[in-house]
């Protein structure tokens, strides 16, 4: 067990950042020198920088990258990348910096740190997907990141970098995500950065061993040879961009873009924020391993007049399963800091939100975690940390924000098919969209922009597997004044034998609700529902065993509510359960809304009685609800949060426990295929 | 005398076109347009044709039409009540979609579902279903299929689209439904998916079959209502409707199928352009069509457009044939912004016509692409030939809303914004045409619709551009494009297989079905085997792949084998060409879909040119203005000429201003104007 963490320190305290955070992490894990002369010439040339100017190369960036997202999806070959989205370009100055936006875009440090200027040359492209040498910037081994430096005149002036979740990668599993991993050698092979291509000439031989351990090598190539027509694109334009405008120009406008998103979150965006201290918190199911305990994700905010910190104290240490998220402060600034988008329409969030919005890590947490400790599963800590922050937020706006979501979960089914070949059919799922201060959740939707589900059409091509439902989960959005999304419920009948593996949350947890709106409903699968032999499965698994004709059924959880449930207008409700949303029974018991049997109509006169006798028992509305899990563990003390006042605890239930740890360890041996 | 009439209805005017197909005479004709009824406007406008050209209605040979109100219905979402049948377990295809949301990471936190098509409580589902292999796993039932019909009739839905699962492989089932709604349900329109779009996906098959089908009672009543009256004038003529792939088909037909027409305008244009970029001598050309609040960009190579199998409609991705245009929100109209208070936008939000830009004083007062034109001079006193003026004094005091905050004076302002909108232009072009790996130098530049000829030169000089095209009259190019096309039909069969297992037979069997069916529909509008051409076309991927590239499948002697090994060859190098890499010899190729594009030939009118005279355009001048070029680093006078008083062989040196009724040309300096013998103006620069 890893010592807990020291005590909080006082608010002051921690107002001057250089001494208070000392024993934390370091903020940036990438260490490129910086040439004091380069800088200085830059200050000089960004001095007489005409300002349309640095709009137009703002503009031309984005245009590039953009551009070069789209030939990767319309190139290649892993339908995690071209269906599913989960790939980005970006555009990175000398010293490693994001102009481009940002959220979950790496850098160029590795390549820095590990090659001096001398070299890097043109023609050169760089590959790796090492995490622990990728100086924080790559959080797991299945994203292949490859770097192209860009040369103007002989001269380096930054790097077009793209990366992306390509299919297999080896390891234990098939599809390289092993729930139930403890090293990061079981999750796959180690590319250390290295040079793809030197000089233009591609070195077969690193390629031969990136392709000879994936179990798809048609794909990887397919992907990497797609990013690197990618890169070549942003190449190109910011070439293009210093041929028409001058190279220092370009170069100048790099860092002006960066200091101009810097300043427009300290003056448009930390206004909005009270000052003070707000903790959030939230929980993972567990860390694949041990599946009755909760992994503990922790956010102290803290805003001062031009800044805001969120530490990070007492998140729960290093885990020994796969949950684990090693980056450094300075990225996950970028991941959360590209919510300030939502605030400032049009403006680029770059590396520039680092000046003012900054996250502290303590040492040895899941989220600083050391080599080899597993980290397949980095997605749960990327979604609980929205999440901490969402609880964070509520607490600083009053409910004033969009309820809590869980929007990606992959569900994928392995086995041999018909014609004796391995089969991976993987899948990338939504989930219903938290509703918010003035409107319902969405449904089935992927927090993944621009991701799309996979047709029935296309899977049945594909994969010995028929659909037999497309569809959303009844009563699984969170009750609210406005309605959490719904979660997406798929079903689907295997024609051979085989394993299915899920990468999930929410499956006992449930989605937060806000200001008085209740929990979503928690996901999950079922194996042959309404049959004698149905069985529900909770949590992440490597390989739930199934046979010729069984029926998997895949549900998401659905979004948290907002706002006091007995307060949605009635209309709607009787909308949604005219449309199969929600149950007449849901109506009844969440909303207080009366609907007859027989004409679908509401009784009126009933429903103002049933609402205000519901009312008076229940009393005032909470702040957050967490659902029947987490409220049962906080009251048994498994779990503890730090408003306990401001947190419903009316469904807490020693069934719930029993229901969610029974047969826990039923499929949770290790296994490979 | 034979005569064809063109009516292309656009946002504020409904252009009329009447051309004699033996001589070449032309009338031209704009009158308002009528929003609420827009059939009104037509009419109108036939008959102020038809009386300025002096045509009989005997004489009119063919009445062409470009139309808006399939795009403005889903604009502003005027559909029916429809009802959409389904396979069972796939009620809330239309909710989940694609599971797909726009835009940037967060976005999720606010974005809203566009509305469906179809609510969720007027889909049935029926029992019925078909496998991947076309097998039938259950049958349809009669009974069960005739009670939702009558359910949809007690609920008034006027029109049912019917997708089921597999449909593409075998239509047999959807058919079998539309055959038993009709039994008890003879007056609903049916729309069946595999009628629609005989490919796999199948949200968007069944997503564009449901907007279809939503379209077709009012397409149906407004072309009933067209048809009626041009009979009342005694106009029997066939009646031609423009699609979105630039071709033509019977009224008639795009009642059933309004889906195609939902880029019809756009379309026309981009038609006219490659025929007008044609007889200057460029075959290779962009198509820049600026109106108020967009540019609608084209690439045509050889004179033609490249032709996509999906795009968007507003907020809905459609899959039916359209041209390959990209648009822009910048337009006349686009609005500039400071985001975050610092950094200088231009777009894409737009006044439109109303409230419009500040400068015609309609009430709009914030600061437009045009408002920076006045306020550089580059906009004379009046637009649309004294319909509307211009207040100058409004585009400056809008323009220092901006100006302020940036610490810039007025001109460097209004440039600022003119730079931006170039720059936003020219990414535009870029898409078509760099990301493609072509060029933009090798091509002309076309610029037409209002604002086109204003920003043309600008463009080209940013983005090396050497020869611009403007035609006679930019503003009703695409009425004119209506006269230039011919009947087109297009038929898709998704057939997936493997290079390695390859059926030339089935292949063969599903290119022989396709051909009959184009055949017959065009036989049956009057087209003969003279006058029809056929052209086959494979969709390839290597597997894997999420997108397909389109290759011609050559339609003659040789054997399938043959023509297989042909279209997999030209795969590996058109995926060369699009994406830098192919993997010819190293992985199998997977073909998508067979497809059939059927065109009946409408034999091309003759178009008048006009004789040479000598080069001073001294009898067109008619001012001076002064006016901002970046180039200059201030104002400079220019002269103004008016475009209607210059002669075929007149050329303007630049810098100048050209007015016309429909637009302004602005000539940048080191430019050289030179109007031709089709009444084209042909941009060229000096030194070249």
């Amino acid at each position: 067990m890893a010592s807990e963490p020291h005590q909080p320190q006082s608010y002051f305290d921690k107002e001057d950042e250089a001494t208070a955070f000392t024993d934390y992490a370091p903020f940036r894990y990438g260490l490129v020198e910086v040439d004091s002369s380069y800088i200085s010439k830059i200050k000089v040339t960004r001095e007489t920088l005409d300002p349309i100017l640095v709009d137009i190369v703002d503009g031309g960036i984005e245009a590039a990258v953009m551009e070069a997202e789209a030939a990767v999806e319309r190139t290649a070959r892993s339908t995690i990348i071209r269906e599913q989205h989960d790939y980005r370009a970006s555009l990175n100055t000398l010293d490693c910096l994001s102009v481009s936006r940002v959220s979950w875009a790496a850098t160029a440090d590795p390549i820095r740190m590990k090659f001096p200027i001398s070299e890097i040359n043109e023609g050169d492209v760089f590959i790796y997907n090492d995490v622990y040498e990728s100086a924080g910037t790559i959080g797991h081994l299945p994203d292949y990141c490859v770097v192209t430096p860009i040369f103007v005149q002989d001269r380096l002036i930054g790097f077009a970098q793209i990366f992306g979740h390509v299919s297999d990668v080896g390891g234990r599993m098939a599809g390289s995500w092993p729930n139930t991993s403890e090293s990061i050698f079981e999750e796959g092979t180690m590319c250390p950065p290295v040079k793809l291509y030197t000089a233009g000439m591609l070195n077969d031989g690193i390629y031969d061993i990136i392709l000879r351990n994936s179990r798809f090598p048609e794909d990887l190539r397919g992907d990497i040879d797609a990013f690197v027509g990618a890169n070549e694109i942003i190449r190109r334009r910011v070439v293009e961009l210093c041929e028409r405008f001058g190279t220092d120009e370009v170069e100048g406008a790099f860092y002006e873009i960066i200091e101009r998103c810097a300043e427009v979150v300290r003056e448009k965006g930390l206004p909005f924020f009270p000052e003070g201290e707000f903790i959030g918190e939230d929980f993972i199911e567990n860390d694949g391993l041990t599946l009755d305990e909760p992994v503990k994700l922790k956010i102290t905010m803290r805003k001062y007049k031009h800044k805001m910190v969120l530490d990070f104290e007492g998140t729960s240490p290093q885990a020994k399963g796969p949950i684990n998220w090693p980056l450094d402060g300075r990225h996950y600034s970028k991941w959360l800091g590209a919510f300030f988008k939502a605030q400032i329409p049009g403006i680029i969030i770059n590396e520039g939100v680092t000046d003012v919005f900054r996250c502290r890590i303590p040492k040895r947490t899941i989220l600083s975690s050391e080599f080899p400790a597993p980290v397949v599963s980095r997605m749960t800590c990327m979604l609980r940390m929205i999440s901490a922050y969402t609880v964070a937020l509520a607490k600083a706006f009053d409910g004033q924000v969009v309820a809590d979501m869980q929007c990606i979960q992959i569900y994928g089914l392995y086995g041999t098919d018909p014609s004796g070949k391995l089969f991976l059919m993987r899948e990338i799922f939504g989930a219903g969209s938290g509703a918010r201060p003035q409107g319902d959740g969405t449904d089935a939707v992927d927090l993944v922009p621009y991701s799309k589900n996979l047709p029935a059409e296309f899977i049945e091509q594909r994969f010995p597997v028929t659909v037999e439902r497309v569809g959303l989960a009844i009563d699984s959005g969170g009750p609210g004044k406005y309605r959490g999304g719904l979660g997406y419920v798929k079903e689907i009948r295997t024609l051979v034998d085989g394993h299915y593996t899920t990468v999930t949350e929410r499956t006992a947890f449930s989605s937060i609700g806000i200001k008085g709106g209740l929990a979503g409903r928690p996901g999950g699968s079922m194996k042959n529902p309404d049959t004698e032999e149905e069985e529900s499965v909770f949590f992440s698994r490597d390989a739930v065993p199934v046979k010729r004709n069984d029926l998997i059924r895949l549900i998401t959880p659905g979004g948290g509510g907002w706002g006091d449930p007995l307060e949605r207008d009635v209309e709607l409700v009787r909308l949604d359960v005219l449309r199969r949303l929600v149950s007449t029974e849901s109506a009844h018991r969440d909303y207080g809304v009366v609907i007859q049997a027989d004409t679908g109509d509401v009784d009126h006169k009933a429903t103002e009685i049933l609402r205000r006798d519901f009312a008076e028992a229940r009393g005032p509305t909470k702040l957050i609800n967490r659902g029947a899990y987490a409220q049962t563990l906080i009251e048994k003390g498994h779990i503890a949060v730090s408003d306990p006042h401001l947190e419903s605890s009316d469904l807490a239930n020693d069934e719930v426990l029993t229901h969610y740890w029974k047969d826990l360890y039923k499929y949770s041996n290790k296994p490979s295929a | 005398m034979a005569w064809r009439l063109a009516v292309d209805i656009g946002g504020t005017f409904t252009d009329v076109v009447a051309l004699e197909e033996g001589s070449g005479e032309v009338h031209l004709m704009k009158v308002p347009t009528t929003p609420g009824d827009p059939s009104r406007g037509f009419i109108q406008g036939i008959e102020k044709i038809t009386e300025l050209g002096g045509v009989s209605s005997s004489d009119v040979a063919a009445v062409f039409h470009g139309t808006t109100v399939a795009t403005n219905a889903i604009l502003q979402r005027r559909y029916s009540k429809i009802g959409l049948v389904t396979t069972i377990g796939y009620r809330e295809q239309l909710e989940v979609a694609r599971q797909t949301v726009p835009g940037e990471f967060g976005d999720i936190t606010w974005w809203v579902k566009p509305e469906r098509v179809v609510p969720l409580e007027l889909v049935r589902e029926v029992t019925g279903r078909i496998n991947v292999e076309g097998k039938q796993l259950t049958p349809i039932n009669r009974d069960e299929v005739r009670a939702v019909a009558l359910e949809f009739r007690r609920l008034g839905v006027s029109a049912i689209a019917v997708s089921l699962l597999h449909s593409y492989r075998d239509p047999s089932h959807e058919r079998q439904v539309r055959e038993f709604i009709r039994e008890v349900y003879p007056e609903c329109f049916i729309s069946i998916s595999s009628d629609i779009l005989r490919e796999y996906r199948e949200y968007e098959r069944t997503n564009t079959t449901c907007l279809n089908t939503a379209l077709m009672p009012l397409l149906s009543n407004y072309h009933e209502k067209l048809s009626a009256e041009l009979a009342d004038k005694k106009i029997t003529a066939p009646f031609y409707i423009m699609r979105s792939s630039g071709g033509l088909a019977k009224a008639e037909e795009i009642s059933r199928q309004p889906i195609t027409a939902a880029l019809s305008g756009p379309a026309a244009g981009v038609i006219a352009a490659c025929h007008f970029g044609k007889l200057s001598g460029f075959e290779d050309v962009i198509c820049f069509d600026v109106g108020g609040t967009s540019a609608d960009i084209c690439l045509v190579e050889g004179g033609q457009p490249r032709m996509l199998t999906e795009g968007r409609v507003d907020i809905y991705d459609v899959k039916t044939p359209m041209i390959d245009m990209h648009t822009v929100g910048a337009g006349g109209g686009s609005i500039a912004w400071l985001a975050g208070g610092r950094s200088l936008k231009v777009g894409p939000e737009s006044a439109g016509a109303l409230p419009g830009p500040a400068c015609y004083g309609r009430g709009g007062e914030l600061p437009t692409v045009t408002d920076a034109n006045a306020v550089l001079g580059r906009l004379t006193t009046a637009l649309a030939g004294g319909d509307v003026s211009l207040d100058y004094a409004r585009s400056e005091g809008a323009i220092k809303t901006i100006a302020g905050p940036l610490g810039l004076n007025l001109t460097d302002a209004a440039d600022g914004i003119l730079r931006i909108a170039i720059e936003n232009m020219a990414a535009g072009i870029r898409t078509v045409s760099v990301k493609r790996g072509r060029d933009p130098r090798d091509y002309a530049l076309i610029a037409f619709g209002g604002a086109g000829p204003l920003h043309a030169c600008y463009l080209a000089d940013w983005l090396g551009m050497k020869k611009v095209v403007i035609p006679p009259s930019p503003g009703v190019t695409s009425a004119y494009g209506l006269l230039l096309t011919d009947v087109r039909i297009d038929a898709v069969h998704t057939a997936v297989q493997r290079e390695d297992k390859f059926s030339a037979a089935a292949i063969e069997q599903h290119f022989l079905e396709l051909q009959t069916r184009v055949k017959d529909n065009l036989f049956s509008e009057g087209f003969n085997s003279d006058n029809i051409e056929l052209q086959h076309f494979v969709d390839m991927r290597y597997g894997g792949q999420a997108y397909e590239v389109r290759l011609p499948f050559l339609n003659d002697i040789s054997s399938t084998e043959d023509k297989l090994q042909q279209a997999i060859s030209d795969f590996h190098s058109s995926h060369q060409d699009l994406y830098g890499y192919s993997y010819e010899g190293r992985e199998l190729v997977e073909l998508v879909n067979v497809g059939v594009t059927g065109l009946g030939l409408l034999e091309r009118p003759k178009i008048r040119k006009q004789k040479i005279a000598g080069k001073s355009p001294e009898q067109a001048m008619r001012g001076k203005s002064r006016v901002y070029f970046p180039q200059t680093q201030g104002r400079v006078e220019c002269p103004i000429f008016s475009r209607e008083l210059l002669v075929a062989g007149n050329e303007i040196i630049g810098p100048a201003i050209i007015e016309q009724y429909d637009s302004t040309t602005v000539l940048n300096p080191d430019w050289v104007a030179r109007l031709d013998e089709w009444g084209c103006l042909v941009l060229s620069r000096h030194e070249d």
